[in-house]
């Protein structure tokens, strides 16, 4: 049905169509024409036969009855017959006198076989001629005389051994009344109408003329032609034959014979025929032209065998044709569809070369400049993203050189500010602790404040360390099983005078005893350290609560506080370097904003995750997890799931 | 009545030697000093000190190469060497470790902290 779809395709279909409904249409309408022409002229010459035959007939009967007619007229002869069939006196002098009297009668034409005078029950009165006509029963037809009446004359004919016999019986009545009471009967020949029978010419080699005729409730049909089929085909008896049919058949013969006109084709028993008719009134014959259909309509059936010939080589030459033309219309179309299929899958240099089609060329020629335009243009594209590209490059080089710049000065400068700072710590702390001889008040406030103001600038220093080392991805972490539980509780116990200070409750709870995971023993002790250490500095009132809680595939810990909690909107920023969520007035309480963002770096780096849930008047809960197996064994779990 | 113990200490910063000094000498430990990480294992084998503070970022010889040299040597093997670092790293730290550092102590260093550490090996 793909073929069907496609231009090609249809415009195969479309053209062959086209041809052989043309050509067939115009065929049929030839052969249709040529076949009605053609029977018309069969019928036509079918008709000369018919009517040439029939004057022929009517021509013989015509002197016959003349002939007859004048025997009847003589009143000697009515007279004598009904003398003696009324049984008169001396019979056979009358019929002396009447065998005289048809003796004489006889023509010398010879073409009258024999007279006959019978009374009314066919009885031979008197006779003269063929001894046929004897004494006895005639042989005459068989009902010849059934339906005579007085002036009407029954003509009909027979075949004995020599042909036709044509049988008049004319009616002989009583003289000077309309009383029957006998018949003359005239056998004759007619070699003229014998020969007129046999001439089938304009007929063909199989056609006949027959004659029909009403005789006994049957039709008696003659024929010179042979109406009888044999084994070896069908024979020719040229001293005809004769037939009886029955009174309803729809054969030609008995039509005419009814008194109908007409030609048409018919089955008979001889095959499939067409005839031509028509009825003659004087001796109420029928005569019949017939010839085999297939003789006479042969022209017709070769052009019919033509017609379909040509019809089936004009569908297949007509779908060739139609398929050549097809393919030479849409091949070009299917050249050009690949060269835009090979555009469409990004081959720019495809150019398509197609010399046939005026229409189709010139949108090969735009296709093609189409097809170079576009591939100025991506040519040019594509050198400006390169270009673009290699500026990106290098300004990205550049940033990264900047920044790698950056943590080269923090790192250098943390290690650098760290020496002196540690000289000043040593000296200072020495010193307040009074390891170098006693100190008034004053003097120890003042050392408190050195100190105290040396200790941020240490961690704020260390921070800086760690936040670089971070965010280069090179924090070290050296894993060790560890119990968080056993971690918390030292932070706890450090952090517990701070507390203790502050009024504050801190404990450390857990409901699973030891959590062991593998961790950095140092780095998570700075984690928890700051997260307490931020509850603790945040929370006036109440208590801060640490627990350790094992958890699927590791351990986690919760430091919850009652302190004054976090305003929503700084919630997604508090794990941000330099990020504070108070705002804090005294100086000593400010932070560096940097200890959630290494919590958040120490934990990642670990493999686990820090969450926050605070709300403001309701505390802080910070939790994070650690994976028991360590980061890489996670990073397995996660490629194993 | 026993004699002075005697801490030797290994740094190249003369504002932390003094301060040391200052300290160590109220607490009552004898002080040697060495600054050039080579002379370290002479004045050992020298001296004898009781304990062993140990920069690690020396010139010279590195503070893991002399704390190794020191535990590798019969004669020096048992005194213990308190590993002094300003870098928070593991790395370090484990690498002192390996080398046989006794204890650690992290720049700034605190008074008590350092009181505390010497009075584990010390008694």
């Amino acid at each position: 049905m793909k073929f069907t779809r496609s231009l090609k395709g249809r415009l195969t279909i479309t053209a062959a169509v086209a041809i052989v409904f043309t050509g067939t249409v115009v065929l049929l309408f030839s052969y249709f024409m040529a076949r009605s022409v053609l029977r018309e002229q069969v019928f036509k010459s079918m008709d000369g036969v018919v009517s040439r035959t029939r004057r022929e007939v009517e021509i013989t009967l015509g002197d016959m009855n003349a002939e007859a007619a004048a025997l009847v007229a003589r009143p000697q002869l009515a007279q004598d017959l009904d003398q003696y069939l009324a049984g008169a006196p001396g019979g056979q002098a009358l019929v002396t006198e009447l065998d005289g009297i048809l003796s004489s009668a006889i023509p010398t034409s010879g073409s009258v076989k024999g007279l006959a005078l019978t009374s009314t029950d066919g009885t031979v009165v008197a006779f003269a001629g063929s001894p046929d006509l004897q004494s006895g029963t005639p042989k005459l037809p068989s009902g010849a005389l059934a339906n005579i009446k007085p002036r009407h004359p029954i003509t009909t004919f027979s075949l004995d051994g020599n042909g036709m016999v044509i049988t008049e019986a004319l009616p002989v009545t009583r003289p000077g009344t309309e009383q029957l009471i006998g018949a003359m009967v005239i056998q004759s020949r007619s070699t003229e109408l014998e020969s007129e029978l046999s001439d089938t010419s304009g007929l063909g080699t199989s056609g006949r003329i027959l004659l029909s005729d009403f005789v006994a409730g049957k039709v008696s049909v003659l024929s010179f032609r042979d109406i009888v089929r044999t084994s070896t085909g069908v024979a020719s008896r040229t001293r005809g034959s004769l037939l009886r049919l029955p009174l309803n058949s729809d054969l030609p013969p008995v039509k005419a014979a009814r008194g109908e006109k007409g030609e048409g084709e018919a089955s008979g028993l001889l095959g499939k025929v067409v005839a031509s008719y028509d009825f003659i009134p004087g001796p109420a014959w029928g005569v019949t032209a017939t010839t085999d259909a297939t003789e006479a309509f042969s022209p017709i059936y070769r052009l019919r065998n033509v017609s379909i010939t040509v019809i089936v080589v004009l569908l297949i030459g007509g779908l060739l044709l139609a398929y050549l033309i097809a393919r030479s219309i849409s091949r070009p179309l299917t050249e050009l569809r690949d060269g835009v299929k090979a555009l469409a899958g990004g081959d720019l240099s495809t150019r398509v070369t197609i010399s046939d089609g005026i229409e189709v060329t010139s949108l090969a020629n735009e296709f093609n400049k189409m097809a170079g335009r576009l591939n100025d243009l991506y040519e040019t594209l594509e050198r400006k993203v390169e270009e673009r590209t290699i500026e990106l490059q290098e300004a990205n080089a550049r940033l990264k050189e900047l920044d790698d710049l950056k943590s080269e000065f923090v790192s250098m400068a943390s290690h650098e500010l760290r020496s002196p700072m540690a000289s000043m710590k040593m000296g200072v702390s020495t010193v307040l602790r009074e390891m170098v001889g006693p100190l008034n008040d004053d003097q120890k406030q003042m050392l408190d404040i050195a100190e105290r103001n040396i200790d941020r600038l240490t961690n704020l220093t260390s921070e800086l360390l760690d936040l670089t080392q971070i965010e280069a991805g090179q924090l070290d972490i050296d894993l060790r099983d560890c119990d968080l539980f056993e971690l918390t509780r030292e932070v706890v116990e450090a952090d517990q005078p701070l507390a203790r200070d502050k009024g504050l409750g801190l404990q450390v709870v857990s409901k699973d005893g030891p959590v062991v995971v593998r961790c950095d023993r140092d780095r998570i002790y700075q984690v928890i350290q700051n997260i307490v250490g931020n509850s603790l500095k945040f929370t006036e009132n109440g208590w801060v609560r640490v627990s350790v809680d094992g958890v699927a595939g590791g351990g986690r810990v919760c430091i919850e506080d009652t302190g004054p909690g976090i305003p929503a909107d700084s919630i997604g920023t508090i794990f941000e370097k330099w990020s504070r969520a108070h705002s804090e007035t005294r100086s000593e309480m400010r932070g560096t904003g940097l200890g959630l963002a290494i919590c958040k770096g120490i934990i990642e780096a670990h493999g686990g995750d820090i969450s926050l849930e605070s709300a403001p008047a309701r505390g802080t809960t910070v939790c994070f997890t650690l994976p028991t197996r360590g980061p890489d064994a996670r990073e397995e779990d996660d490629t194993d799931s | 009545m026993r004699e002075k113990k005697t801490i030797l200490i290994v740094d190249d910063n003369e504002d932390i030697i003094t301060t040391y000094r200052v300290v160590l000498d109220r607490m009552g430990y004898g002080v040697v000093v060495v600054k050039d990480g080579l002379e370290v294992l002479d004045v050992i084998e020298k001296v004898k000190p009781d304990l062993v503070l140990l920069d690690v970022l020396l010139p010279g010889l590195s503070g893991s190469e002399i704390c190794k040299s020191i535990k590798e040597t019969a004669q020096t093997r048992d005194i213990p060497v308190v590993a002094i670092t300003a870098s928070v790293s593991a790395d370090t730290r484990k690498r002192m470790k390996e080398v046989g550092a006794d204890e650690f102590l992290l720049k700034p260093i605190d008074v008590s902290d350092l009181n505390r550490v010497i009075k584990q090996f010390i008694k």
